[in-house]
């Protein structure tokens, strides 16, 4: 045998044995497979550019990857004279403690209804773009603190970016932490935020990048969620 | 992006792609990004992607190396966007970070693999660990095949200096 090939033979070996342990949680399995079977399939040309294009939808990927370069080219000069916000927006979607426990001091311990273990917060999907009236599912997850993912928005609702936990799809809590799903909602009309919570109101909500940002109070857990509005 | 309530057979079609590729896939991802959080991340995103376009998966026989090379392509394109590890999980010091502290890897392979150019380990992921064809491989990583071979070569001769299979 090709001394290459027995190498290749010996450390594929090496590593699936090595790797034999390493399993997806039984949380992030209930996650996911609640998550694929709530999506609906987009039309190709809507999807990931991380999935294989196969025939004539590599040409017509080529193509509009030819147009988004010129475009991208083009809208810089077509835009140089108007001003543009400098920074994405940052929002803040807080999660409290459990409805009921003690408040929190501020910033100074976690949330009375957390272990004593440091909670750690991870957001899925992590971007997802919107126009106007659309709705998208995003899921939180929670480790370690086992606190309960409560969300009270306070910037988004100005830019009329909504999050609300969907009650019939919440996800059973682990022992491990908590899981939970949410609505976003991009009203898309009526938006009266500028760069931030706060900002002077009355001004439109430019198409682009913003951010939401999930944190426990009293904890580093943070987590952000960003969103493209078009 | 609208959402529509589960039906059962795209909940037993979810089930069985987390089923038969989730451990696979974490594992995949884990090998690019060397943080079990991050990879846990990627098999999400990737799995999302891979599921909205299930539909231009044509030939069901691929479905493995299909859904594999959007996990690759989902860890590589989050190593290029150096998505950040939570605050909360970082280690006091980022220079002593063991990629690939999870595994049980023999030490000295373990030193081999994180020594390697990120080139070269994306090539032995694909190639050793998924056993993908060198054009499977070479479409994955955008390059000509011959790149993917040579890719190789090196990394098979840096291990073969820094690493002896107790197998041998």
């Amino acid at each position: 045998m090709d001394p290459d090939e027995r190498l290749i033979g010996t450390l594929g070996a090496e590593l699936h044995r090595s790797l034999a342990e390493m399993h997806l949680d039984p949380a992030a399995r209930e996650r996911l497979q609640h998550r694929l079977a709530s999506a609906t399939s987009l039309p190709w040309w809507q999807r990931s550019p991380w999935v294989p294009a196969t025939g004539w939808r590599r040409a017509a990927a080529a193509g509009i990857a030819a147009c988004a370069v010129a475009a991208a080219v083009a809208t810089p000069l077509l835009t140089a004279h108007r001003s543009s916000p400098r920074g994405a927006p940052q929002y803040l979607v807080v999660i409290p403690p459990r409805a009921g426990a003690n408040r929190v001091p501020s910033g100074t311990a976690a949330p009375a209804t957390c272990s004593n273990a440091p909670p750690r917060l991870s957001v899925t999907p992590r971007q997802v773009t919107l126009s106007p009236a659309q709705k998208d599912d995003f899921y939180v997850t929670e480790i370690g603190g086992a606190c309960v993912p409560t969300v009270t928005v306070s910037g988004p609702s100005r830019a009329s970016l909504a999050v609300t936990l969907r009650p019939y799809e919440r996800l059973p809590s682990v022992a491990a932490g908590t899981s939970a799903s949410y609505l976003l909602t991009w009203a898309g009309e009526g938006i009266s935020a500028g760069a931030a919570p706060g900002a002077v109101p009355g001004r439109a909500l430019k198409p682009g990048s913003y951010r939401v940002t999930l944190e426990i109070p009293g904890t580093r857990a943070r987590a952000s969620i960003s969103i493209r509005v078009s | 992006m609208p959402s529509e309530r589960p039906d059962s057979t795209a909940e037993a079609l979810a089930q069985r792609w987390v089923g038969l590729y989730g451990d696979l896939a974490l594992r995949t991802a884990y090998l690019f990004l060397g943080d079990r959080g991050l990879a846990e991340d990627c098999v999400q995103d990737a799995f999302f992607s891979a599921w909205r376009a299930r539909q231009s998966l044509r030939d069901a026989g691929a479905e493995r190396s299909w859904l594999m090379a959007i996990v690759a392509n989902t860890a590589r394109s989050h190593l290029r966007r150096k998505v950040p590890i939570p605050t909360d999980t970082l280690p006091a010091d980022l220079s002593s970070r063991d990629p690939f502290a999870e595994l049980a890897l023999a030490a000295d392979l373990r030193r081999a693999l994180d020594q390697l150019p990120s080139e070269q380990r994306e090539v032995i992921v694909l190639r050793v660990y998924l056993d993908l064809s060198v054009e499977e491989t070479a479409r994955i990583l955008k390059v000509a095949t011959g790149t993917v071979k040579s890719r190789l070569s090196r990394a098979l001769e840096a291990l073969r200096r820094s690493w002896t299979p107790t197998s041998d």
